[in-house]
């Protein structure tokens, strides 16, 4: 009877994992050694599935939902704008509107600031990277993937 | 116990596999339209019995999908040119909120129903079984589809842009399939 409850919870969990399918990935780039009062970029590599793009940053039509990277500061670094690549244009068949989207690899970089006052040692940042793919024949509800950023503050 | 287990498995593997067995992308096309009662952005109330004695092109829609703006100006086009034969339109908006979709519903010029399926569940009903496209949530796959719904009330046309070609903004494809269906009328 156990093993009955633990499957039907392992195909509850599968199904509920399938309606989250993902069609993009995040990787952070190295952290940087930076030193207080300075400033850095950080790297957020995005990779699309193949056969899919995502809405860029900024979208032309106001409406579609564009590719938003957020990251959260601590008290001793400051997080800034994101900054988006440039963009591809595409226009669907039949529309009057040309598209700005993303697709394979790219790269949004996260300015970042450390406070004069901070102390040695790793930071790790939290964000998350919101997007909304589609392929050429349909498009996906927009999925937010966690992101986590570090960088190490060294003395001066 | 053991044996409780194993007959567990053979049950889950026999579910799946009928489900894999009954997919088609066919599925509702000749079946009475499953029903709904949805609020209009005007704030009426429609249900799928005011679908009876004309032909509808009930289109499910998001502001947010690039596809779904591109067929939004020949959706109306296509209110305007077959109005005169009784041919309704109306969208079915899917899970947002109404103040987005009303200025969308501006911007587009769009004056057929928008009716607000705010918890996806009518967008879902439409929808074929969960090994049509697995990865994605049952009203997910209906962004963007559109159906042509008879005066009795069944399904006769359902597109859910399976591949490439299937996308047709200019719903070209749509209008045959009702030229048809109103010249055997």
């Amino acid at each position: 009877m156990r093993y009955a409850a633990l499957l039907a919870l392992a195909l509850a969990a599968t199904a509920a994992l399938a309606e989250l399918a993902h069609f993009a990935t995040v990787e952070a780039g190295e952290a940087p050694a930076v030193r207080p009062g300075a400033g850095a970029t950080l790297r957020v590599s995005v990779t699309v599935a193949p056969g899919y793009h995502v809405q860029a940053n900024p979208v032309l039509n106001p409406y579609l939902i564009p590719l938003l990277l957020e990251v959260a500061g601590t008290p001793q670094v400051r997080a800034g704008a994101p900054v988006y690549p440039k963009a591809k244009r595409m226009r669907l068949s039949g529309d009057d509107e040309e598209l700005v989207v993303y697709d394979g690899t790219f790269t949004v970089g996260q300015p970042v600031t450390v406070g004069a006052d901070s102390p040695p040692g790793e930071v790790t940042l939290e964000g998350s990277l919101r997007y909304q793919a589609c392929d050429d024949h349909r498009c996906l509800r927009p999925r937010t993937l966690p992101v986590q950023l570090r960088l190490r503050v060294v003395a001066p | 116990m053991r044996a409780q287990f194993v007959a567990s498995i053979l049950v889950a593997l026999g579910a799946w596999s009928a489900g894999a067995a009954a997919a088609s992308w066919n599925y509702r096309v000749g079946e009475e339209a499953p029903a709904f009662n949805l609020k209009a952005l005007d704030g009426k109330a429609v249900g799928s019995a005011d679908l009876r004695g004309h032909f509808t092109v009930v289109s499910f829609m998001t502001t947010w999908c690039p596809f779904c703006n591109a067929a939004a100006p020949h959706l109306q086009k296509l209110g305007d040119d077959y109005r005169d034969r009784g041919v309704k339109v109306l969208v079915v908006d899917i899970e947002e909120e109404d103040k987005v979709v009303r200025k969308w519903v501006a911007r587009h010029g769009l004056t057929c129903a928008v009716l607000m399926d705010r918890d996806g569940a009518v967008a879902t009903s439409y929808a074929p079984p969960k090994d049509f496209i697995p990865d994605l949530a049952r009203q997910e796959v209906m962004i963007a589809s559109f159906a042509i719904v008879d005066p009795e009330g069944k399904v006769r046309f359902l597109t859910l842009n399976e591949k490439p070609e299937e996308f047709d903004a200019k719903l070209t494809k749509l209008r045959a399939q009702l030229d048809g269906m109103l010249a055997a009328k």
